[in-house]
C-alpha cells in the first residue's frame, strides 16, 4: 500500500497541478491567490517588457537610417512579366558589428 | 499569523511523522494548514503544498485545495471553509474514500490500456513534446498493481499517489 511518490517526477507534475485543486470561496478573512498571478504572469511581463525595449531599440535605428537618408530608391520589378511587389524594398537596417571584446573567439572556447 | 490551507480531511485523519502540518477541527472535518511566516512567498510554497499533500493522502482521502488558499486565522478556517462548505466537503471526502489519482508521463500512448481498465476514471492531461501525460483515479488496493503495470511499459514515469486533483469536477461518474 505504501507507494511513495516519484522524487523526479513531482516536479512536472506540480507544474501540471499548479492551478488544480478546490477553490474555496473567498471571504474577508479567506483568500486564494491567483497563482498565474503570483508566477506566469510575473513571467510573462519581465519577458514583454525586455521584447518591448528591443522593439524600440530596433524601430529607433530604422528612424535614424530614414532620416539620414536623402532619397528612397523607386521598387524595382520583382514578379512575373515585371509587375512590382506590394512591398517596397527593404531599408538597409545598420548593423553595429560585434563587439570583438564582449564575444568570446572560437578558439577561445576551446 | 496567516495561515496556509492544504487540504481538507476527516477529523480523525492521522498527521505523517515530523509534518509541518496541524489539523483545524470542525465536527467531523479538518482542514490541513501550515503557518505563513511574514513576508514568505506562497510560490515558494507550492512544492512543500503538493509533497504535504501527497503524504496525506496515504492514510485516506483528502480534498487539495488550490495552492495560495490562506486564512487570516484559525477561527477564519472553521467558519469560512470548513462551516461554509461543509455539505461540498463532505461530499467530495465520501466520493474520495477508496480513491487516489496517480499520473502516467509515456512517450507513447501505446499500452496503457491495462491501466485504463483497472481505472474508476481516467483523465487526460496538458502533453508536451516529450509525454503524453494522463491521470487515473485508482481503488487503493490496486495502487501496487498499478505500479506495476507502468515498470513494465517502456520510458514510462508512475507518479501517485497524489490527491484526486484531476477528479473534483467530474461526479457524474457516480451518477451523483
Amino acid at each position: 500500500m505504501t507507494a511513495p511518490v516519484t522524487p523526479g517526477g513531482l516536479a512536472e507534475t506540480l507544474n501540471i497541478l499548479l492551478d488544480k485543486g478546490l477553490v474555496i470561496d473567498a471571504t474577508v478573512r479567506v483568500s486564494v491567490i491567483g497563482i498565474e498571478i503570483l508566477t506566469i504572469e510575473a513571467k510573462i511581463v519581465i519577458a514583454s517588457v525586455d521584447t518591448y525595449i528591443r522593439y524600440l531599440e530596433a524601430m529607433h535605428r530604422l528612424d535614424l537610417t530614414r532620416r539620414t537618408a536623402t532619397t528612397i530608391p523607386p521598387p524595382g520589378t520583382q514578379g512575373l512579366l515585371g509587375t512590382h511587389g506590394l512591398l517596397p524594398m527593404a531599408v538597409p537596417v545598420p548593423i553595429a558589428p560585434p563587439n570583438p571584446a564582449a564575444v568570446p573567439l572560437e578558439n577561445e572556447l576551446e | 499569523m496567516t495561515l496556509h490551507v492544504h487540504g481538507i480531511v476527516a477529523a480523525g485523519h492521522p498527521l505523517p511523522a515530523n509534518s509541518p502540518l496541524r489539523l483545524v477541527v470542525w465536527q467531523d472535518l479538518a482542514a490541513a494548514v501550515t503557518s505563513v511566516p511574514p513576508g514568505r512567498s506562497v510560490a515558494a510554497d507550492s512544492l512543500p503544498h503538493l509533497e504535504l499533500l501527497c503524504a496525506l493522502v496515504r492514510d485516506g482521502p483528502v480534498v487539495p485545495l488550490r495552492l495560495g488558499t490562506l486564512a487570516d486565522d484559525e477561527d477564519a478556517v472553521r467558519a469560512d471553509v470548513l462551516r461554509a462548505g461543509a455539505a461540498r466537503l463532505r461530499f467530495q471526502l465520501q466520493r474520495l474514500a477508496g480513491v487516489v489519482e496517480v499520473h502516467v508521463y509515456v512517450r507513447s500512448s501505446w499500452g496503457v490500456g491495462s491501466l485504463a481498465a483497472l481505472a474508476e476514471d481516467t483523465a487526460v492531461l496538458p502533453s508536451d513534446h516529450a509525454s503524453h501525460r494522463r491521470a487515473y483515479l485508482i481503488a487503493r488496493e490496486n495502487l501496487s498493481v498499478a505500479r506495476a503495470a507502468v515498470a513494465e511499459m517502456d520510458a514510462a514515469t508512475f507518479v501517485g499517489p497524489l490527491p484526486a486533483f484531476s477528479f473534483l469536477d467530474t461526479p457524474s461518474r457516480w451518477g451523483w
